[in-house]
């Protein structure tokens, strides 16, 4: 592979460059490197691959035990004032409980600086739907209403860095909608959002470009098909359907990109390594013998497939 | 309102708030009412008696430690535990205006119920015994000693996890056991600022006669007494701001 | 199975194993709430406070009785006032199981409360009248083991370096009812109040820091008003033990005290009015949490 690393970006904000991160004996985090720049980044791996490590030293919650994190330039641990750009969503589900809903993001807005917070709050609020429970203590909310405020106390200043570590948390299905629109719309209005997530499917909804992590280390990056095409060592696997599977499977026997065939009941599950000439020989081969193709579906495309890849190869 | 502010008023919420600004509320006037109840009941002899012997005993060995310590460890024990600390420390606050905040918000609570307990033990002696110039003397030594006390106990509440304990122990070991056998300790002594500035006040001589038998080494005087708690405070100030700057956070 | 849903037999059976008995079940409670209350099972800073109070309770104990063997080979004259009794030895004791009482019942009780652990107890067999009577009984334990170490060895020690070891024991069979009934009423009153405490506050510093102070205030505000009348004087729980204990070994140690002149039985009725108003307090909080 040549010019830059997918990992990296062409025009980053944030830099993290050969950064480890251990506690005691235990490694979090292993000789990353990558960048971050505007869009949604999704930070994807299961749990204890290192993305709640990374995300606090990306915020300046912890620094690195080697290696470097700046934003635009700046190391954040030792720049408060660019804690005026970010906002973070940490994962654990904690809020002051003795606080409202409007105090709390108001104190959010007021550590901020904001010449208006309650103002600022108030608009938070109404952006994440909890304007009507303002005024209830947050003790008394459920865990989605929390992780809702918790998104507010952080867009309160409206930041062009989003961290959200795992934000989807706790919500409903028509919570999740309207927070995956809600950080959509930010990056779309050019803020630089990071949302770490275990879960497959809300990475696939929300980012532009993955960062896949197991063991503390970086094991993919791009979007997702780039990431499913770079892994060459893995073939495809599509499934065929036919009205002769047993006359279109002999025919691809032997066929130079077919790597196996193999016939499950109804259909055809053929494994190649170049799903692209396959899928543009397949149906001239077909015409050719007479036989009439009815389906042909590559059913490995998902993240949650790619990422099933990247977990067996670590 | 500014974050500094902002920071106090909530720490103070988190303190004072709800039951529990009940529960500091009887303990501070507690000494006071027994003094009056005791006055009002047997004179003014008991009056005098009881604050010499039970308020001023109460409110500065036990109250206002105890009280001081629990706020001090907790300022930021309680974010730790909370695990809110990310939310107040990505700010664009510098961390020395946090520590700084977070040690006035303990100070200020502690003084709060210190001083109430003072002045409310200072004027049932006024109404028992006719003696009313022990409001400053009060209100001054719980200031100075709850300042000391939440001072020690900022970045101790930081760093380790069961600060209150650890307060705890160091008063009944360092100021009850240590500090009375060992002079050089007296003066290092967050319990004897507090007594000794009383002691540099008051007009009350039973008092002062107690109080500096107790201090020992440690000389009567408001002003030395202030010196002391600043730098105490200074120190203390420093040490967690660079903690905070230092440590990682969560 | 019907025409739009079936449930496969995919082989899951229910536990058939062996199970706990109910009394088994208290039994393990009572245990896991002993390595508590100690730190066994946990990392070594712990174990270091209730291990240090453990130490320097017995510590006195074994001088005592290294004094006397020191002196028998000598042939030095020893004063009784020279040495602590059984009785005596509570006033050291009692000092010490006043803070192990203040850090170990909070941890005992609250994390289990905080931390959401109470409906895995009472979701299953155990109600939560089991999961608190294993809980006292636990502390009821450690305490009394606390208690008790110390005396054993000052009786055995005493024993081994007498002429008779039996005759020394016979000689002291008050001790196998008199120590016990003490430790029986420190226990209750420490235990009764820290137990109090730590049911209703939800944050260990806290509860430790006011238990430490309201029993002390107490103290205070009982013998400040016993200038009134003293029977105030029994607000001062923490000085119910020691009178109670006097009138078990029949001596008379508190003259000097507000209130010594309150009649014991008063003192008694205070005790057992306490215990049942901590019991039924302890048990509404608990009841309402489940």
């Amino acid at each position: 592979m040549t010019g830059r690393s997918p990992a990296l970006v062409a025009h980053p904000i944030i830099e993290v460059n050969d950064v480890s991160k251990w506690f005691g004996d235990k490694v979090a985090n292993s000789k990353l490197t990558c960048s971050f720049g505007q869009g949604v980044t999704g930070l994807l791996g299961p749990n204890g691959a290192g993305k709640t490590t990374l995300l606090r030293m990306l915020a300046g919650l912890t620094q690195p035990s080697d290696g470097t994190i700046t934003i635009d330039g700046l190391d954040p641990r030792g720049h408060t004032k660019l804690f005026e750009r970010i906002g973070l969503v940490p994962e654990e589900d904690a809020v002051y409980e003795f606080l409202t809903a409007r105090q709390y993001v108001t104190y959010a807005a007021q550590l901020s600086g904001l010449s208006e917070p309650a103002q600022a709050a108030a608009d938070a609020l109404a952006t994440v739907q909890l304007a009507e429970s303002a005024d209830r203590k947050l003790g008394e909310f459920s865990k989605g209403m929390k992780q809702r405020t918790r998104v507010a106390a952080a867009i309160t200043h409206r930041p062009d860095i989003l961290i959200l570590d795992e934000p989807l948390n706790g919500t409903d299905p028509v919570q999740r909608a309207r927070l995956i629109a809600l950080i959509r719309s930010l990056a779309e209005g050019g803020a630089t959002v990071i949302v770490s997530s275990h879960v497959l499917a809300e990475v696939e909804r929300i980012a532009d470009r993955v960062l896949a992590m197991t063991n503390g280390r970086l094991a993919a990056a791009g979007n997702i098909e780039a990431i499913r095409a770079a892994m060459t060592d893995i073939p495809y696997r599509v499934r065929v359907e036919a009205d002769d599977l047993r006359a279109l499977g002999a025919l691809l026997i032997g066929h130079p990109l077919i790597t196996s065939v193999t016939i499950d009941r109804v259909e055809l599950v053929i494994e190649t390594n170049d799903l692209g000439t396959l899928g543009r020989d397949l149906p001239r081969l077909a015409i050719d013998s007479g036989i009439r193709i009815t389906r042909f579906q590559p059913e490995d495309m998902s993240l949650e497939a790619v990422f099933g890849y990247l977990e067996k190869r670590r | 309102m500014t974050a500094f502010a902002s920071i106090v008023a909530n720490t103070l919420r988190g303190f004072l708030g709800g039951r529990r600004s009940w529960m500091l509320l009887a303990l501070a006037l507690l000494p006071g009412l027994v003094q009056l109840i005791g006055g009002l009941a047997r004179g003014s002899a008991i009056s005098s008696q009881l604050y010499e012997e039970f308020s001023t005993q109460v409110l500065f060995t036990l109250l206002i430690p105890a009280v001081a310590i629990t706020f001090g460890a907790n300022a930021f024990g309680e974010e730790k535990r909370g695990k809110t600390m990310a939310f107040l420390t990505l700010r664009p606050v510098s961390r020395w205006t946090i520590a700084g905040a977070k040690l006035a918000a303990a100070w200020l609570g502690a003084s709060l119920v210190g001083a109430l307990g003072a002045v409310f033990a200072a004027f049932a002696l006024g109404v028992g015994s006719g003696q009313w110039t022990e409001i400053v003397p009060g209100v001054v030594g719980a200031g100075l000693s709850a300042l000391a006390y939440s001072a020690i106990l900022l970045p101790i509440g930081l760093v380790m996890k069961r600060a209150t304990l650890a307060g705890l122990v160091y008063l009944l070991l360092v100021e009850q056991f240590l500090a009375r056998n060992v002079e050089q300790f007296s003066n290092l002594s967050p319990f004897r600022i507090g007594t000794s500035a009383y002691a540099g006040l008051s007009d009350f001589g039973r008092v002062v006669a107690t109080f500096e038998i107790t201090n020992g080494a440690v000389a009567a005087g408001a002003g030395g007494a202030a010196l002391k708690a600043a730098a105490v405070a200074v120190v203390m100030w420093a040490i967690t701001g660079f903690a905070l700057r230092e440590l990682d956070l969560v | 199975m019907t025409a739009e849903g079936a449930v496969f037999d995919l082989g899951y059976e229910r536990y058939a194993g062996p199970r706990l008995t109910d009394r088994q079940v208290f039994w393990r409670i009572v245990i896991d709430g002993l390595k508590k209350s100690v730190g066994i099972g946990k990392r070594a800073r712990n174990k270091a406070f209730p291990f240090s109070l453990v130490a320097l309770a017995i510590l006195p104990a074994i001088g005592v009785v290294v004094i006397q063997v020191v002196a028998k080979i000598f042939g030095l004259p020893l004063g009784n006032d020279v040495l602590l009794n059984d009785r005596e030895y509570f006033d050291w004791t009692s000092q010490l199981i006043f803070f192990f009482v203040a850090v170990a019942v909070p941890n005992l009780l609250i994390p289990d409360r905080v931390e959401n652990v109470l409906l895995v107890y009472t979701s299953r067999p155990p109600t939560i009248n089991t999961y608190l009577v294993a809980r006292l009984v636990a502390m009821a334990i450690s305490v009394g083991v606390f208690l008790m170490i110390p005396q054993l060895v000052l009786l055995i020690g005493e024993a081994l370096i007498s002429p008779s070891f039996f005759e020394h024991l016979a000689d002291n069979l008050s001790f196998w009812w008199q120590v016990p009934i003490t430790s029986l009423v420190y226990l209750a009153v420490n235990v009764g109040a820290a137990a109090l405490i730590a049911a209703y506050v939800n944050n260990r510093g806290a509860a430790i820091a006011i238990y430490i102070v309201a029993v002390n205030v107490l103290t205070g505000v009982g013998f400040g008003l016993s200038s009134i009348n003293e029977y105030f004087s029994l607000i001062a729980l923490q000085f119910w033990p020691p009178r109670i204990r006097d009138w078990l070994f029949g001596v008379s140690t508190l003259e000097e005290i507000p209130g010594s002149d309150v009649p014991l039985v008063a003192v008694v009725a205070a005790l057992l009015a306490f215990v049942t108003l901590a019991v039924l307090l302890i048990l509404r909080r608990y009841r309402r949490l489940i």
